[in-house]
């Protein structure tokens, strides 16, 4: 294409478009269209690190809260008790969330300029670091027994622990503490029985011997629902009515 | 107006242009050809269509023109936009392009630096067609970064800003596109010349 002619068509196109906008009336978008847009990305990049940090949170809640040594006694092996009991969900949130705000803010309109490895470290450092920290505020106790009162199928996706504690003829019960002021303590267990638990057991993870307290118990079970305590164990997690039926 | 354009930079006409429509004309004059050859680098099968192509790139340029980051340059940002358009009407026409359109100068510049080290005798001598077809092969997402920076000649950073990927992602593209490219020229030419 000759100079002249490509000069021709610059200046059609030019005329074109300029034609075109001011026929058509075009105006530059709004700059806070632009903000908005960009804000939007971030906010959707924080949130999906806040649910990834609580994903963790949830994690350990329930991986720490299981009684991984009492397996044996319950009757299973350990690979089916780490199948039934290890929180797979969450590790599975806590991946989906930190990719996804990786994702989100490598859209924004800066992020693409820093490093993927670096980008995708920090969100994994933030996630487990905050997570960590609100693990030990709480939260993730909290987030655990909302979903276990609000959300019917939880416990059949995340593993029912409470059945697990609702064997006496293996030595493991749990329930409501009614009775302390005179030996032996009287519990109310998950399924509504009244037990006499006697022996003098060992306080452990915070258990306290208080009415009230839920406490997971560790013994033997003596016939008429007597229990010869060795171990309480604080229960932490919403009970669901009727359980294990 | 093109006096009064010639001494300004790209960024000073764009807030000019907010102000003053008239001075998106010379933006315009300014980008017309590159963009215009950028376009049919990438979407070669649009070559007679490339007006309203450039219509449309330019529209959208203006309409986004509040947007213009001022950390990038300005050429940047349009290439931005039109590469987005291209790979728009690419995605459209769901076939492969049967040619990047190349010319001579910047032949040689490709030619120089898809060859590793300096060129010798014995360094591989490219065809311009030979250089286009195997382009034409390649994944879109190697051909795009070959195109960028040995036919618009851009530098990496140039380049990260365009496809929106950090430089060290530029970098590797590049030497693996370079690889690809040897290999297909070799497979479809038989031996490196």
């Amino acid at each position: 294409m000759s100079k002249n002619m490509e000069q021709k068509n610059e200046e059609n196109c030019v005329d074109c478009v300029m034609r075109r906008i001011k026929e058509e009336r075009i105006t530059p978008r709004s700059k806070w269209r632009f903000l908005f847009n960009d804000l939007s990305v971030l906010a959707i990049s924080a949130s999906s690190l806040i649910i990834g940090t609580l994903s963790f949170s949830v994690f350990l809640e329930t991986l720490l809260t299981d009684d991984w040594d009492i397996y044996n006694q319950a009757g299973r092996t350990f690979w089916e008790n780490v199948l039934k009991n290890f929180p797979f969900l969450w590790l599975f949130f806590l991946c989906i969330f930190i990719f996804y705000s990786y994702y989100a803010f490598s859209e924004s309109e800066r992020g693409y300029r820093y490093k993927q490895s670096v980008v995708i470290s920090l969100c994994i450092a933030i996630s487990l670091i905050l997570g960590v920290f609100s693990y030990f505020a709480g939260i993730g106790e909290k987030v655990d027994n909302y979903l276990i009162a609000n959300v019917p199928s939880y416990h059949s996706i995340t593993g029912n622990h409470v059945c697990l504690w609702l064997q006496p003829d293996r030595g493991l019960l749990a329930g409501m503490i009614i009775s302390t002021g005179t030996k032996p303590i009287i519990i109310v267990d998950f399924q509504g029985n009244r037990w006499i638990a006697t022996g003098t057991p060992v306080f452990s993870r915070g258990a306290i011997d208080r009415p009230g307290e839920r406490v997971k118990i560790l013994g033997t079970a003596q016939g008429n629902y007597v229990f010869e305590a060795k171990e309480l164990r604080r229960w932490s997690g919403v009970v669901e009515p009727n359980p294990c039926r | 107006m093109d006096e009064r354009c010639t001494e300004k930079t790209d960024e000073e006409l764009v807030a000019l242009s907010l102000e003053d429509q008239e001075y998106f004309g010379c933006l315009m004059r300014r980008y017309t050809a590159p963009l215009g050859r950028y376009i049919i680098r990438v979407v070669p099968s649009f070559r007679n269509s490339i007006d309203d192509v450039l219509q449309e790139v330019f529209i959208k340029i203006y309409l986004n023109l509040r947007g213009f980051d001022p950390s990038l340059k300005f050429s940047s940002w349009a290439y931005r936009i039109t590469h987005n358009h291209a790979v728009s009407l690419l995605r459209k026409e769901k076939t492969r392009p049967q040619l990047v359109s190349t010319d001579n100068d910047t032949y040689d510049f490709f030619e120089r630096y898809v060859a590793d080290g300096q060129p010798n005798e014995n360094e591989i001598r490219y065809a311009k067609e030979e250089v286009s077809r195997v382009l034409a092969e390649i994944d879109q997402k190697y051909r795009e970064v070959l195109i960028l920076r040995y036919l618009e000649e851009m530098d990496y950073e140039e380049i990260s800003d365009i496809l929106k990927k950090p430089v060290g992602t530029i970098g590797t593209l590049l030497s693996r596109a370079k690889a690809i490219f040897k290999d297909e020229y070799v497979k479809k030419y038989g031996t490196e010349k």
